[in-house]
């Protein structure tokens, strides 16, 4: 148990009165900003708005002659507003004019145009009429209104057929508008819906009993025409999410004057839905073209709720615009690149909080922010699939380019070129459904996707799966998360109305920056120790109280340079393995057939290589066949491989270019050959400020593949600290008292020179003076114990291995310290 | 570690998080919903009409008088290089002056002169495609069936999306028998037209698949083109057709009869059809009306009346089905048919047959016997070939059913 007086345990007790305060903070902040909405601008000014996509594909061969095509946009009414409308049309010009049917575009253009495409943005209303009951139906019509009371060859308005059905369905009192009205709309409105794509007339609308939305409307107008009521059909689209070529008709019926809309095929009587598009009025087709030209059409529609303050810097309501708005106005960019801008900061402080609170891990910092900025102009799923496939292509690509053992800044060159190259010629099979700017801006992120294929491509050759599986999960989450930030009209609408909010996003940054609570996942990953000790500490502990206040860059710096490091440690006369040569240059490859053809035993190390990897162990040469540690053969052109890799800075965590050395081979203490059979065992010493204060053995195991990394199946025996004895092992977390190679028994073993180590471990803080650290010791058989390595970022695993927090033992010499300071 | 702390920090972020998926979720989108009432408003002013023109391009325009010069000149066999105006005209002027001459004698169809202009003026002046597809046009309607096939062939070589090219060499086709190379015309001309002509592409493959026999195939081929002409009565009876070939439900196929009936007014063969398949299955009630209009349309034809006559018999009509007898009896050009008719109207009326030569062996004949029989409830005949039969077997069995069930039996025999 920790002492209440702990000072870490009691940060993690402040930290949970912060986040008391943080909620309580936070509640008030919703409430004062819900009682200003009130009081200032209802509401409303946060709900989202309803717009719609609309997209017009049309396609044509015009095959050696001009063509010509014409349909109707959408345009301005009472009921519908345009936000945005263009269009593309290689090689064609277009002319508009407004004419009594619509707003007609018309585009002319020469044997080499193909396609025309039309999207808008529109913000449609619903409308209702409310009909007076007691009216009756004029005789006196004025002039402008006769044309909608004359027949056509599809509305037969005085076909015998029409007025024997009219005397058949009329009601009693056939001169009350609304009466009338109500038995035309009844009876069209009944009529079997048969989905004809071609036009009905009135007539065979009648005769089948059956029509469409044409054939319905036409008879709506030509029994409407027959009471004398002047009638239009109207000509549109019901903006629906999908692909569709089917257009809609409906009626429209003068009633004192005003043209009240009615839809017998989708049972709207004097009112119309908010999804009604209209294009054109009267009985016309959408399109004219030149004759032949194997014309053909799509609309793809999408709905969406976006922030209503987003729209807000458009047309009317531009004077009361704030400045956020009236920027977006003057960049002239979409509403959703503009969100993305405006939301990126939110996004990343949810990246710092799933990271460092949830502790998910990803690829990438902030690449999951970016390829949901990407998703939000393609749709998650198109997005998350190109992420993937773009991914996969990057992995495939860095997987061949590994035999050429090219440098990593080409390397990734190579990488973006592929990746770019291939996006393009995506982007040319999808180039119907993204819009330029679209394709552009998903550039970006699949560019920083290359640099993700790299450390993926890592995990996959260290087959470290769980990484893996842990990462590609954590980024998927991730990219979910900011995706729906992006999208969240709430969000939009909260953030463009109060800039201020961002002020309260750096705060957010400040206070998870110094947060060093555990995150969600240790809460799992040390549960064990947690049994035992209640001063256990997480990664943001560590880093933030630990590594970032007592350990310099610097040092981090000489830390990770294990030559450096060596060189420092020898001058403070502690032992360390000898350097049989080191290889700094390419060049410096030509002496490495004489240097390695004079031993026998040796190790090939990396110098800025971390968790083993890159280094190769020969226990042997056979008339020059090297036998590696785990028995394989290796040849001198698989050591010549390996040290031109190391070079080339494939194993290196500081830099592109790294140094080569080789290392005699150190023998394992005879008294740990039974307990580690498969590969050199090593101490795990953490100090603070030069006190030892935690220790474990690490022991090599078949799975591990003679690696002490505990990752990788390793066995963590911990250490007594006063007699260097084994009290406990654990594998894959899990207790266990055998060797699982050897069953040799694991406790109660005595290190030999325990002693020597401690002191060995002290002196290493006098040469590398990290106020945190870790020292890797190994025992060699003749020499005793030598330091491997330093390690200025020691990992938390061991708290697990001896059932022991650090924080305790931390807190302990930070008080001792500041006693002696007073 | 305290997990309380990172416990509380994970709630509140999912709290927020779940606050603002709640507030996108279920904050009401703004939709104004204009409310209006009808109030006398002003009247609206309307715009200047301006059409759309379907091609405006700017035509080469050759005058009127100088084309009718040339029509003359055509007429008299004369050819076109030899007027002054022709001489001196550009290459894309005469081009249209051959179109202007082509289409007018097609339309007063001097097919054999267009094509005789045509074959003196050569190649360079046909690349047009209307004056290939009056050449082809024209050798068609002269019965040179093989070289207006090759025409068309020439001319949708050129011009693929050429609709009615396309259908135009698939109709020929398709009277060869060629059905497979008919098909794969009309697979062309589906995609490149739209509306009508896609329609009629449509029926025509569906014509061709039931030719073939691949009766299905038809029905989909009729239906899908139906969605695009409505209003053809005649594919609807086609369909009606296909479906009655493929056994559909007997109300399913008679609705499809109805329809074409209802849009072919004054088709007397149409609402004859749609009835008599409504005879056969037994659909009296439904077959009644469209058989009054078929024999009203066309009073004079014996085989519309016996239909008639045969339904208000069905449906014990016997005054009415008498009148039709009798009137068969004496105007039917068919000898079997007056016999029949004989027997029947001495039958409906209880009179003696005796003197009568016996039915026709015949299925109808049978058929009357068996319902004869049934009416006098005398020995039933031999009847094995009219189950057999399909025009026939579903009558039967009602018949049969009838005398099976007496108390059933919804004929009312008396006068």
């Amino acid at each position: 148990m920790a002492n209440f007086d702990n000072p870490i345990t009691a940060v993690s007790r402040k930290q949970q009165w912060n986040g008391w305060l943080m909620l309580a903070v936070s509640a008030m902040l919703v409430l004062a900003m819900v009682g200003y909405l009130y009081q200032q601008m209802s509401l409303s000014a946060i709900t989202p708005a309803k717009v719609f996509h609309y997209q017009l594909h049309m396609s044509f061969k015009p095959q050696g002659k001009d063509v010509v095509v014409g349909t109707y946009l959408p345009n301005e009414s009472e009921r519908q507003k345009v936000l945005r409308l263009r269009s593309e049309a290689a090689n064609m010009e277009r002319n508009d004019f407004n004419s009594s049917h619509g707003l007609v575009s018309r585009w002319r253009g020469n044997e080499a145009s193909e396609s025309i495409k039309v999207a808008a943005i529109l913000q449609l209303s619903s409308v209702q009429f409310d009909l007076p009951t007691d009216l009756a139906i004029s005789n006196d019509i004025p002039n402008i209104y006769l044309p909608y009371l004359m027949a056509t060859d599809d509305v037969q308005v005085h076909s015998p057929e029409i007025s024997a059905l009219w005397q058949q369905i009329k009601p009693q009192n056939d001169t009350n508008m609304l009466a009338v009205l109500n038995s035309i709309y009844n009876y069209t409105s009944s009529l079997e819906p048969l989905a004809f794509k071609g036009g009905t007339d009135a007539l065979t609308a009648l005769r089948l009993g059956a029509a469409s939305c044409n054939g319905k409307s036409r008879l709506f107008t030509a029994l409407a025409r027959l009471n004398n009521i002047p009638t239009r059909l109207v000509g549109g689209v019901i903006l629906k999410d999908g692909k569709k070529k089917t257009s809609h008709q409906w009626v429209e019926v003068s009633v004192n004057h005003q043209w009240v809309p009615f839809d017998p095929t989708n049972n709207h009587f004097a009112s119309l839905p908010d999804n009604y598009l209209e294009l054109y009025r009267g009985d016309l087709s959408l399109f004219s073209h030149t004759k032949n030209i194997d014309f053909d059409y799509q609309f793809t529609i999408e709905g969406q709720r976006i922030a209503q303050a987003l729209l807000a810097g458009e047309g009317d309501s531009a004077a009361n615009a704030n400045w956020l708005q009236k920027l977006k106005t003057k960049l002239g960019v979409s509403e959703q690149t503009f969100a993305i801008f405006l939301l990126m900061p939110l996004c990343a402080l949810v990246i710092t909080v799933l990271r460092n609170v949830f502790g998910f891990q990803s690829f990438g910092v902030f690449m999951p922010m970016l390829i949901a900025s990407a998703c939000t102009l393609v749709g998650l799923y198109v997005g998350l699939m190109g992420f993937v496939l773009v991914l996969a292509l990057a992995v495939a690509t860095y997987a061949l380019l590994a035999p050429l053992k090219l440098l990593k800044i080409p390397r990734l060159a190579i990488l973006i070129t592929v990746i770019n190259m291939i996006t393009l010629v995506g982007l040319m099979q999808v180039e119907q459904q993204l819009s330029l700017q679209s394709g552009l801006l998903s550039l970006f992120p699949v560019i920083v996707i290359s640099f993700v294929a790299d450390k993926m491509h890592d995990l996959i050759t260290q087959r470290d799966w769980t990484s893996l599986v842990k990462s590609t999960f954590g980024t998927a989450v991730s990219i979910f998360m900011c995706f729906y930030v992006l999208q969240s009209s709430t969000l939009q609408n909260a953030f463009i109305l109060f800039p201020e909010l961002y002020f309260f996003v750096v705060v957010g940054q400040i206070y998870f920056g110094r947060w060093t609570g555990a995150r969600l996942n240790e809460l799992l990953r040390f549960r064990h120790a947690r049994k035992f000790s209640d001063d256990v500490i997480g990664i943001n502990s560590r880093n933030k109280k630990l590594v970032n206040e007592l350990n310099s860059p610097q040092l981090l710096q000489l830390a990770a340079d294990k030559l450096s490091s060596k060189q420092a440690l020898a001058r403070y006369d502690v032992p360390v393995p000898g350097t049989l040569a080191r290889f700094d240059s390419l060049i410096d490859l030509k002496r490495l057939p004489k240097t390695i053809a004079k031993f026998d035993q040796f190790v090939v190390k990396p110098n800025a290589g971390s968790q083993g990897n890159g280094i190769l162990v020969i226990k042997d040469n056979i008339e020059k066949t090297f036998i590696s540690a785990s028995g394989k053969e290796k040849t001198f052109f698989d050591i010549y491989g390996l040290v031109h890799d190391i070079i080339n800075g494939h194993y290196s965590q500081l830099g592109d270019s790294d140094i080569a050395y080789i290392e005699p081979l150190i023998q394992q203490h005879s008294s740990l050959a039974k307990v580690s059979p498969d590969g050199l065992c090593d101490v795990r010493v953490v100090l603070l400020h030069g006190k030892v204060i935690n220790a474990m053995l690490r022991i090599p195991t078949k799975k591990s593949g003679g690696k002490a990394n505990l990752h990788q199946g390793a066995i963590g025996a911990a250490l007594d600290l006063k007699t260097g004895s084994i009290t406990g092992a654990r594998q894959f977390n899990q207790d266990i008292d055998r060797h699982p190679d050897s069953g040799a028994r694991l406790t109660d073993i005595q290190l030999p020179q325990w002693q020597q180590i401690l002191d060995m471990s002290e002196k290493c803080f006098a040469a590398i003076p990290l106020g945190y650290m870790g020292v890797d010791i190994c025992i060699d058989n003749t020499r005793g114990p030598l330091v491997l390595e330093v390690n200025g970022r020691p990992g938390l695993e061991i708290q697990n291995v001896t059932k022991r927090g650090l924080a305790t033992p931390i807190n302990d010499h930070l008080r001792q310290v500041s006693a002696v300071k007073a | 570690m305290n997990s309380k702390s990172t416990f509380i920090h994970c709630l509140l972020f999912i709290v927020i998080f779940v606050a603002i998926v709640f507030a996108d979720r279920f904050l009401p989108a703004q939709s104004q919903v204009i409310k209006k009432s009808t109030t006398i408003a002003s009247l609206e002013e309307l715009y200047e009409e301006q059409e759309l023109k379907r091609n405006p391009l700017e035509d080469v325009v050759v005058p009127e008088l100088i084309l009718d010069e040339l029509h003359q000149q055509a007429l008299k066999r004369k050819p076109l290089t030899s007027h002054q105006w022709f001489k001196t005209a550009s290459y894309v002027e005469q081009e249209r002056i051959v179109e202007e001459v082509s289409d007018r004698l097609y339309q007063h169809r001097d097919y054999l002169l267009l094509i005789e202009m045509l074959e003196k003026l050569g190649d360079k002046y046909g690349m047009a495609a209307s004056v290939k597809f009056y050449s082809a046009a024209a050798n068609s309607r002269v019965g040179d069936v093989e070289k207006a096939i090759v025409q068309y062939q020439t001319l949708v070589e050129y011009f693929p999306n050429h609709q009615a090219g396309l259908l135009n060499l698939a109709i020929l086709l398709r009277k060869q028998q060629r059905f497979n190379l008919s098909n794969q015309v009309l697979h062309r001309a589906e995609n490149v037209s739209a509306g009508r002509k896609l329609a009629k592409a449509q029926s025509l493959l569906a014509s061709n698949y039931r030719e073939m026999g691949q009766l299905e195939l038809a029905r989909e081929y009729f239906i899908s083109s139906i969605e695009y002409r409505p209003n053809h009565a005649a594919t609807w009876l086609k369909l009606a057709n296909v479906e009655a070939e493929l056994d559909l439900p007997a109300t399913v196929v008679m609705q499809t009869f109805e329809r074409a009936a209802a849009l072919g007014v004054d088709q007397a063969n149409v609402f004859f059809r749609a009835g008599s398949y409504g005879l056969s299955q037994g659909l009296y009630q439904r077959a009644l009306p469209l058989l009054e209009k078929a024999s009203a349309l066309e009073a004079s034809d014996d085989e519309y009346r016996k239909a008639l006559a045969w339904v208000e018999t069905e449906l014990g009509n016997l005054a009415a089905a008498s009148k039709h007898w009798q009137w068969l009896k004496v105007h039917s050009s068919d000898a079997d048919d007056q016999l029949l008719a004989e027997h029947m109207f001495l039958a409906l009326n209880q009179q003696r047959r005796e003197r009568l030569k016996p039915l026709p062996k015949n299925l109808e004949g049978q058929y009357g016997r068996l319902f004869i029989s049934q009416l006098q409830t005398s020995k039933q005949p031999k009847h094995e070939r009219l189950l057999a039969s399909k025009k026939w077997q579903t009558r039967t069995n009602i018949l049969l059913a009838k005398r099976n069930n007496p108390s059933d039996l919804s004929l009312n025999l008396t006068h």
